[in-house]
């Protein structure tokens, strides 16, 4: 029965995963987890050292963003700003520009514990058996254990800096230029 | 990760009811305690015990919408474990990296530019030739 088999990919394709949830708690004030993720003036390296760039409404839902190469030349990630609650919720659509595929939300909540911040990243709405899934659980584990890094020792550990530079040396393929992805 | 925390998470997984509690919230993940009961074979008071372990151990993140607690699966704990003990190993791959770095900047190719020159200056004779000179 060929029309079962072709039919069973594209259901699978179009469902919604449930939410995939990350928390870590960082020995550090909130603002500075904060200032962390929301930084525009230097790369940030929790996520994989790319530099938030933002439309013309700043940090404010609605706004445009785009995770961009350190030089601006290639765009990783774009997305769209759903919810800002200063120190305490960030939360933006994501897609990656390299993949054709619907976007995700990724979601970052903060709160003071006594230990420092509790940090926890959220993926919700992606596809399942979507290539966008399967980059969002390998890179997820990499932005918490690196945020955490940098707040309590001043930089990400050994193996994430070998994985940047890496990455700084591997072409981007075209279709990431940033001049495809504007935040105007 | 401090002390105290590495023997909470070893604890916590060191039963397998609370290890397969992990295995079924990775495969499906927001499930409720009631849901958990029936692959446990256990008491509702008894699943929600082994949970409060779990989420002690910060292995377990719970959402509450409405009446129901969604349980989700934590992987950072175990991660950050993974990484105390594998990180120092990683300065082993630092030397191959940079090799892989050097190669891909052009330093390999000059390497090799260097070699070649050198073996066509001092090229060896090969059986062939060494024969036809004995013949000759």
């Amino acid at each position: 029965m060929p029309s079962t088999t072709q039919a069973a990919p594209a259901a699978a394709l179009s469902a919604i995963a449930q939410d995939s949830v990350y928390r870590v708690v960082i020995k550090a004030p909130v603002r500075a987890v904060w200032s962390e993720i929301t930084r525009t003036d230097v790369p940030i390296a929790c996520f994989f050292n790319s530099r938030m760039h933002l439309g013309p409404g700043g940090l404010t839902p609605g706004t445009k963003l785009a995770m961009r190469t350190p030089d601006a030349k290639h765009t990783g990630v774009v997305g769209e700003i759903l919810e800002i609650i200063p120190l305490k919720r960030f939360s933006h659509t994501f897609k990656f520009a390299s993949m054709d595929e619907p976007p995700c939300v990724v979601t970052y909540d903060l709160r003071e514990v006594p230990e420092g911040t509790e940090f926890i990243l959220t993926i919700s709405k992606a596809i399942v058996g979507s290539k966008t899934l399967k980059q969002m659980a390998q890179g997820s584990t990499l932005i918490c254990k690196t945020l955490k890094s940098v707040l309590e020792t001043g930089k990400p550990t050994l193996g994430v800096r070998l994985l940047y530079r890496l990455f700084a040396i591997i072409p981007a393929p075209k279709s990431t230029r940033s001049e495809h992805w504007p935040v105007d | 990760m401090i002390p105290d925390d590495l023997d909470t998470l070893f604890a916590a997984l060191a039963h397998p009811q609370r290890r397969l509690i992990l295995d079924l919230l990775r495969k499906a993940p927001g499930m409720t305690t009631a849901d958990l009961t029936p692959h446990l074979g256990l008491s509702g008071v008894g699943t929600l015990k082994h949970v409060q372990v779990l989420e002690r151990a910060n292995l377990i993140v719970s959402r509450t919408q409405g009446r129901q607690r969604h349980l989700f699966f934590n992987i950072m704990p175990i991660q950050l474990v993974y990484d105390r003990w594998t990180d120092e190993y990683a300065q082993f791959w630092a030397s191959r990296v940079a090799d892989l770095k050097d190669l891909l900047e052009g330093k390999a190719e000059a390497r090799s530019a260097s070699q070649s020159a050198r073996r066509t200056s001092s090229r060896p004779t090969t059986s062939r030739q060494t024969r036809r000179q004995k013949h000759a």
